[in-house]
């Protein structure tokens, strides 16, 4: 159990030294006698969040790379850090999701048993191979867009930041692993995607709507289709390798739902904007998915079992297209935006 | 091994739903590749599939080194495309090896061993702290807005620049977790020159300048703090914080090292530019002449280290000579990089406040 053990009065030094030292910060601490206590799961980000130094603040005025709840020194200069509204940025668990993460690491090199992944027909390889084509290219695409808000996130909110780049971390994770299996079995990386999605993520210009497209519409997305590849997998290997990544993924989609719920509720006002932001992402998604024909058929000869299955694979494609887009507005219903259901571009259903 | 193009082309004159299958036609499958006792690691994927990064990249698209282009793909100009930008030969191994030696500050930290430390000592670890927790996390925003810029040609740079991010949040958390952990608290923001020092790390315009100021100089000093730790630590927990960071840490040096190293090799005309860099930076390797601190240049970081080197208020004569040897460590350590990258001269025409910490040369 973490506790704080706070002492009203810290002890003064006197600065007096033959050394020319400064020594005034020995008498300069904000909230003396903290001491967090390590919980079941260790000594996490969340057991320290104790007196000041646990209040988040709904904007954050400093724009320098102070600690929070340290004491500041007027006339630092600023970094910029742009985003500093809690409402923007914050939900009460990112400081578990972070642990979470770290706790739940894996590394592609070991942890899938690549060993067991047994020769499969060219076709069936090659279908493979194109599949984690495209999401090997998602995941380091997600990579650089994650990477460009650290700096841009308050130190107000540094569990944000933390956050964010344990997630610049897993999508490095996610894209080494795909193209690790791209090629591990005789097979070759595949066609790229048409990017019209991946574009509107680069682009995007605000924490807001990179969250939206980042950790709700791609994360959803990526998420089913890890799950079905789990499900079509017909080695181990390919089995871990899916179900590691989907694993990953509902952290990504526990963080942004959460943080939409928030959001929404302290400023109803973006509500439109929120859907204005999904719907931009529909139509790039579906756009890709009429484009991208090498993925498509990639999918249908998985899910048909190879190329004698073909001809129902693209019914199944539809099916899994459907449960794609369920999953999505079921993520949307958790975020509090059910009328989605209503709003949703309809090409993206085909 | 192939796609038959005869059952391909019976796919497709077939009454069912029109089919393309052209992604299929012609690709040959190769031999598999067989997992290392070190696992499937990418080197081992990059020699078996002889996939290296290009001197020049025309890739303007979204797709990562090999991915099969088509043509109406989107296209993302602004790019770093020359190889030598960015590139370092050790990317690829630094990143597995990042993987390999990832820690949880929550439980590979033996909290327990924390003991009540006397105010002065425990007050300076946590001014320490709260400095290291302001100036950590700079080596992942900065480069993070590199990371989009790196071409996905040269993709192992942003993998590695992925790691240094995932490195840099547990060096801020698990300081800030040791100032909340052992009775004190945080303290006193960093000085304007801490604040300046970072801002040049931030204000770089070129990857280079960056890296060099950022990894070679600025982590390559807390590298050598870092490794002082067991002095500077007072129980376990602290001194393997020390060894874990520093451990982290040495991989960013390595690829600033080895980044700079590139560069001398193929790009030799851009050495006086780099030293300009090195002008400017290497100030910050001296703070202090003849046991006088100059100005209040880095005072919360170099008063605490003081205090806890010489174990306590009443014994800061023991700390400014104990810091007098850090910093000669540092700078020859900091030359011995140079040396190895390639930057040898530095030596001659390093900033007069160095030299009288460079000792002669081994040969
Ligand atoms: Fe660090
Ligand atoms: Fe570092």
């Amino acid at each position: 159990m973490a506790a704080a053990q706070q002492q009203k009065h810290p002890p003064r030094f006197s600065t007096e030294n033959n050394l020319g030292l400064d020594l005034t910060w020995m008498n300069a601490v904000s909230q003396w006698g903290t001491r967090a206590r390590p919980t079941e799961n260790g000594l996490t980000l969340g057991a320290i969040n104790l007196g000041v130094y646990g209040e988040i603040p709904e904007v954050y005025a400093n724009d320098s790379e102070m600690a929070r709840g340290s004491i500041p020194r007027p006339g630092a200069i600023g970094v910029g850090n742009p985003v500093r509204e809690k409402a923007e940025v914050w939900t009460d668990d990112v400081p578990d999701l972070y642990e979470e993460s770290i706790r739940r690491r894996w590394r592609p090199s070991l942890d899938i048993p690549w060993e067991t992944i047994a020769p499969l027909s060219p076709e069936l390889e090659l279908a493979t191979a194109q599949f984690v084509t495209v999401l090997s290219e998602n995941a380091l695409v997600c990579l650089d867009v994650i990477a460009r808000w650290l700096r841009e996130i308050s130190y107000g909110f540094h569990e944000v930041k933390l956050l964010m780049a344990v997630q610049e971390f897993e999508a490095g994770r996610h894209f080494e692993a795909f193209r690790k299996r791209a090629v591990v079995n005789g097979g070759r990386l595949g066609f790229e995607s048409s990017g019209k999605f991946l574009r509107l993520l680069c682009d995007s210009k605000t924490f807001n709507e990179t969250s939206m497209l980042l950790h709700i519409t791609h994360a959803s997305f990526a998420r089913t289709l890890y799950n079905a590849g789990a499900k079509f997998s017909s080695s181990e290997g390919d089995r871990t390798l899916f179900t590691l990544c989907a694993a990953d993924m509902e952290r990504w989609l526990a963080y942004g739902t959460v943080r939409l719920r928030g959001m929404l509720e302290n400023k109803p006002d973006r509500r439109e904007q929120v859907h204005s932001y999904l719907l931009r992402g529909e139509i790039a998604l579906t756009e890709d998915w009429h484009r991208d024909t090498p993925f498509r058929e990639a999918l249908a000869v998985l899910l048909g079992g190879g190329l004698a299955g073909v001809g129902e694979g693209p019914k199944r494609v539809g099916e899994l297209r459907s449960r794609q887009v369920d999953d999505y507005l079921e993520q949307l219903d958790q975020a509090s935006l059910p009328e989605r259901r209503e709003r949703i571009f309809p090409g993206l259903r085909t | 091994m192939a796609v038959d193009s005869n059952t391909l082309e019976m796919l497709r004159s077939d009454t069912g739903p029109a089919l393309d299958l052209s992604w299929l036609e012609g690709v040959e499958l190769t031999d598999r590749i067989a997992p290392s006792k070190r696992g499937l690691i990418l080197s081992d994927i990059a020699a078996a599939r002889a996939d290296t990064a290009p001197e020049h990249s025309e890739n303007l698209s979204l797709r990562p080194r090999g991915t099969r282009q088509i043509l109406n793909a989107t296209r993302v100009a602004m790019r770093l495309r020359d190889k030598a930008d960015t590139w370092a030969e050790n990317c690829a191994l630094l990143y597995e090896e990042a993987l390999a030696r990832q820690w949880s500050s929550a439980t590979d930290i033996p909290w327990e061993t924390l003991k009540p430390l006397p105010d002065d000592l425990e007050l300076a670890m946590c001014q320490l702290c709260t400095h290291l927790c302001e100036v950590e996390f700079t080596a992942a925003d900065v480069p993070g807005q590199w990371i989009p810029a790196i071409s996905p040609d040269h993709f192992e740079v942003k993998l590695f620049l992925a790691t240094q991010a995932m490195d840099e949040a547990r060096h801020l958390e698990v300081f800030r977790k040791r100032a909340l952990a052992n009775g004190g608290g945080l303290m006193r923001q960093s000085a304007d020159s801490a604040a300046s020092a970072l801002r040049s790390i931030m204000d770089a315009s070129d990857f280079t300048e960056m890296s060099v100021i950022t990894h070679v100089v600025g982590e390559g000093q807390v590298l050598t703090m870092f490794r002082m730790g067991e002095f500077v630590g007072l129980s376990e927990a602290e001194k393997k914080i020390f060894r874990l960071v520093a451990q982290d840490e040495s991989r960013h040096v390595a690829f600033g090292v080895m980044h700079l190293k590139y560069i001398a090799e193929h790009q030799p005309w851009r050495r006086e530019e780099i030293h300009s860099y090195l002008d400017r930076a290497e100030p910050s390797l001296v703070m202090h002449k003849g046991g006088r601190i100059f100005g209040t240049a880095f005072t919360e970081r170099l008063e605490p280290l003081i205090m806890l080197l010489g174990g306590g208020r009443d014994h800061l004569n023991e700390g400014m000579t104990s810091i007098e040897e850090i910093t000669r460590r540092m700078v020859n350590e900091y030359m011995q990089r140079l040396s190895v990258a390639g930057f040898g001269d530095r030596r001659g025409r390093c900033i007069p406040a160095i030299e009288p910490y460079l000792e002669p040369t081994r040969s």
